[in-house]
């Protein structure tokens, strides 16, 4: 027994340059996603032609919210909770409306968008005023097709009985999502 | 220490014994006498070990900045150097399995793990070995089987058959196109650490 412990310690005398340990590098990588929305396919935006916006009778029309119609849009939005805005201007022409007479169909606009995890959440804007109506998703925007919907409600002259002036009327809803920082 | 020496030669003599030579030496000297003295051979037998490592201030080693990852395609190289006198074995190891940002992302359709791709060239006697892997099959609990995959050792990792020493051209290779979905990534700063090692092959 003592012997090949002697073995041992000679072997040892005649090996050298033992094989080193396994040796180590570190690459660290970084990136970034910045906070931002973007359309995917159809832009926001296009044009709806209502044609004529008056009844036979010259008063405004009662079914211009189903000729619009719903507007369907992707946003995808890397950040939580975006905010969306709306504003809907008038339809409206240049020509003169005296007393029984209407220029201008008032509307509302309501953009309704997808959360993710289920769930809807809906800015409406009307357009008797100048401001701009904002609000905020409450959670991500979903990430599927057509996760934002633009409707139109409640048409309205003046008075109901006002006729609509002969012209050409242009109104415009203007949207905006935007990302939280 | 004389006699420990004595000991181990003895020791040898027991192990490397030459039997031919051993039978034919007399086993007595006499002083004066005949034969005056002994003489034997003992057979010396040594390796010497696979040295292998980076060489020295070549280790892979980078801080990389790889920019807007849902943008812009990005490539990056590493560069090192090795000194393995024999076969290698050159691996590595993923700590996120790809660039990930901070917190647990549950929302569907969202993602806060971006993949992207790691090769390796090596520059070898006699030509270069290659290997590549995507980081999500770097970390440590990837399912899917990469040769590149691990803590280099003498079975582990990607088996460079042939000495590599102070040699350039050797590289580790990070890349990935503009990150395009189906999930949207979220927000964020996103990183991941590889950790590269080498051994001796068997």
């Amino acid at each position: 027994m003592k012997k090949i412990a002697l073995i041992a310690v000679a072997a040892a005398a005649f090996s050298a340059n033992p094989a080193m340990a396994q040796a180590t590098g570190t690459i660290n990588l970084t990136g970034v996603v910045a906070s931002k929305c973007f359309v995917e396919g159809t832009p926001i935006g296009g044009t709806h032609d209502f044609t004529a916006l008056d009844a036979t009778n010259g008063t405004m029309r009662t079914d211009l919210a189903t000729d619009f119609g719903t507007k369907n849009f992707t946003v995808k939005c890397s950040s939580l909770n975006p905010t969306v805005s709306v504003k809907a201007l008038p339809l409206a022409t240049t020509a003169t409306a005296t007393a029984g007479y209407d220029n201008s169909i008032d509307y509302n606009a309501i953009v309704t968008v997808d959360k993710s995890g289920g769930g809807t959440t809906a800015v409406t804007d009307a357009s008797t005023d100048t401001t701009a109506t904002t609000g905020t998703v409450g959670a991500r925007l979903a990430n599927s097709t057509n996760n934002v919907r633009v409707t139109t409600a409640s048409y309205a002259t003046g008075s109901n009985t006002d006729l609509l002036v002969a012209g050409t009327y242009n109104g415009s809803i203007e949207i905006t999502i935007s990302p939280t920082n | 220490m004389k006699a420990l020496l004595a000991g181990s030669i003895a020791s040898c003599l027991a192990v490397f014994a030459v039997p031919a030579q051993a039978q034919s030496v007399p086993g007595t000297a006499y002083a004066g006498g005949s034969p005056g003295n002994i003489t034997v051979s003992v057979p010396v037998r040594a390796t010497v070990g696979s040295q292998c490592g980076f060489a020295t201030g070549k280790a892979p080693s980078a801080n990389l900045n790889v920019g807007q990852i849902d943008v812009a395609n990005w490539t990056f190289d590493v560069p090192f150097s090795l000194e393995c006198t024999g076969p290698s074995r050159v691996a590595i190891v993923s700590t996120n399995g790809g660039l990930k940002t901070a917190g647990t992302i549950t929302d569907p359709g969202y993602a806060g793990l971006a993949p992207y791709d790691v090769a390796v060239n090596v520059a070898r006697t006699g030509g270069t070995t290659t290997g590549n892997c995507a980081a999500a099959d770097l970390s440590a609990s990837a399912a899917t089987a990469c040769q590149l995959r691990g803590t280099a050792s003498t079975s582990v990792g990607l088996l460079v058959n042939a000495p590599s020493f102070g040699l350039t051209g050797s590289y580790v290779r990070v890349s990935a196109p503009a990150y395009a979905g189906p999930a949207v990534l979220v927000a964020g700063t996103y990183s991941d650490t590889l950790t590269v090692t080498v051994s001796p092959a068997a």
